[in-house]
């Protein structure tokens, strides 16, 4: 059986077999499978919710809210990146290091904060619809990227920073070419630990009328339409895994 | 030449280093020796800026070096540590090129340079440019450290025990390395180390520290024929000194060439050192060598002339 499956069927499993170690590729796939092929469930929810007299969300296309969800959390998380690592990078400098309490409290803040708490205070201060979202995902998300960078910072090894110095470096060029290169494995596990939080997060920007893959969720809860939070809690968690596994293969990738 | 002037490093009420005043003539090696603690490598890391002086000044061949910016003043300066620190993220030819990368250097002018400089440290340079430093073993690494020290050519190499984490044979291999190197580019090279052995055989001068002060210095004999303390006797061997100082003293200095030994045996050479005259004396059961020097010249070394002077 075996040599006739290696005369045959070989180059496909090789190809198969790349695929197969490629879940990130298949996770999006589903994706997006479930976002084309939603829209056309309508039959599927009418027989698993036959008390429900319009099982299938059709308030906002699912492509829109999908769409709209990964901007708000692309755009919290580009601040948090830039302002987190920013962050970490001060307070592990010379100048910085009185600083690293306070900042290390703040941020602590921030994750215990309830994100319902900031959109609540936000809403008042500037309006309805995507900006609150993205504040709260920005206070939210920071400590998992500010704590990285100054876990990472401070585990680069001892002796390529005194080399580093001791050539002729300068302070900045040490932090470029040597720290955060080094560093940067644990950084990104650090965004990836702030991406996903923030996928799951920005749900609750429907709550004060942003687009996101929350909407059916928040208006299933309210009109006791299960087949809605299912539709939407379905696609936010493939989204999650989805951007889960892709940093899985750029973390290997920096391996 | 290197000149410390009345150098002085103070951290709260320790003082550690203490007007340490030094010359370190061009082209020679220069060993700082002393117990842990004894300012040594303070003092190296005064001389490149990496600690700044409460008092006294660098002179880099009259220039005082805190005229100049720290960080250019490194540039011009090759440093290599016990740890090595190669940039474990960067290929060894990357590694090496470093600091003329730095300097503005050109691709192609870099990339000879590279391999100049694996060539001088004893490495392939095919069989290592591309490779990562944590597929070198230890001693290849620090052949790398070297190179990378070496890479702009500056004309001092300072050397923070760059030897002491090595096994006792890799070691040995890397300072016949640092003596031939030397010798065909002619640095000017301070070594720290608390090893006597690498001193005696590695410096033309050494200087004893103890608690931040100078207290002798002087070419390897002068030390092991005259400490001018218990400390430093202590410090250059105790009572194996005088082994020691037969590894500095030539053959040539105690034979006879009024008497002629004959070929009974293969003669040792007159720039040969005692302690090898001697191991040959032992390992031939005899009291007696032929010695033959440079110009042809024969003569006898007895057991009596090496323990005598």
């Amino acid at each position: 059986m075996s040599d006739i499956a290696s005369g045959h069927t070989r180059p496909p499993a090789g190809a198969l077999a790349r695929l197969a170690a490629r879940p990130a590729v298949w996770a999006s796939l589903a994706f997006a499978a479930a976002l084309m092929l939603l829209p056309y469930s309508g039959p599927l929810f009418h027989a698993l919710f036959p008390d429900l007299p319009r099982p299938l969300y059709t308030r906002a296309s699912f492509l829109d809210l999908a769409l709209s969800h990964a901007g708000l959390v692309g755009l919290a998380s580009l601040v948090v990146v830039s302002l987190g690592i920013a962050i970490g990078i001060f307070v592990t400098r010379p100048a910085g290091r009185d600083f690293a309490g306070p900042v290390d409290t703040l941020t602590a803040v921030g994750q215990t904060f309830p994100p319902t708490a900031v959109l609540a205070l936000a809403v008042p201060a500037i309006g309805y619809g995507g900006a609150p979202t993205v504040i709260a995902l920005i206070v939210y998300g920071l400590l998992p990227v500010v704590s990285a960078t100054i876990a990472g910072l401070g585990a680069v090894p001892a002796a390529p920073v005194q080399a580093a110095d001791g050539i002729g470096l300068s302070p900045a060029g040490r932090l470029v070419k040597v720290e955060l290169p080094l560093a940067a494995p644990v950084i990104l596990s650090g965004i990836r630990t702030s991406v996903i939080l923030n996928i799951g997060t920005a749900t609750i920007g429907s709550t004060v009328g942003a687009l996101t893959l929350g909407s059916p969720i928040i208006e299933g809860l309210s009109g006791s339409n299960p087949a809605y939070v299912l539709q939407g809690a379905l696609l936010v968690g493939l989204f999650a895994v989805a951007t889960d596994l892709w940093f899985d293969e750029l973390e290997r990738a920096l391996h | 030449m290197i000149v410390l002037d009345r150098l002085t490093k103070r951290y709260g009420p320790t003082v550690a280093v203490d007007q340490l005043s030094l010359t370190v003539p061009t082209g020679s090696i220069c060993a700082l020796v002393g117990a842990s603690g004894c300012g040594k490598s303070t003092t190296l890391r005064l001389i490149n800026r990496l600690i700044e002086p409460d008092g006294g000044r660098v002179l880099i061949e009259g220039t005082d070096a805190a005229s100049l910016p720290a960080v250019a003043l490194r540039r011009r300066i090759g440093y290599v540590i016990q740890s090595i620190g190669l940039f474990p993220h960067w290929s060894i030819a990357r590694n090496i090129s470093t600091v003329p990368e730095l300097l503005g250097w050109t691709p192609a002018r870099i990339s000879a340079r590279v391999d100049e400089l694996l060539d001088l440290v004893g490495l392939d340079p095919a069989l290592y440019r591309h490779r990562r430093p944590h597929q070198l073993s230890g001693g290849q690494q620090q052949r790398v450290g070297v190179a990378r020290a070496l890479a702009a050519d500056p004309d001092l190499l300072l050397m923070d025990e760059p030897f002491g984490a090595l096994d006792p044979v890799t070691r040995d291999g890397l300072q016949g390395a640092l003596i031939d190197i030397q010798a065909r580019t002619g640095k000017t090279v301070v070594i720290v180390t608390h090893d006597i052995d690498e001193a005696i055989r590695l410096a033309s001068r050494i200087a004893v520290l103890d608690g931040g002060r100078l207290i002798q210095q002087g070419t390897p004999r002068e030390l092991l024929a005259h400490p001018v303390n218990s400390f430093v006797e202590a410090f250059v061997g105790g009572p194996r000194r005088g082994l020691r100082l037969l590894q500095v003293t030539p053959v040539g200095e105690r034979t006879d060439y009024s008497v002629d030994h004959g070929d009974a045996c293969e003669p040792i050479a007159a720039d040969a050192m005692l302690d090898a005259a001697l191991a040959l004396m032992v390992a031939g059961g005899t009291d007696r060598l032929p010695v033959r020097d440079q110009a042809g010249r024969r003569g006898t070394l007895s057991l009596a002339d090496v323990v005598t002077s």
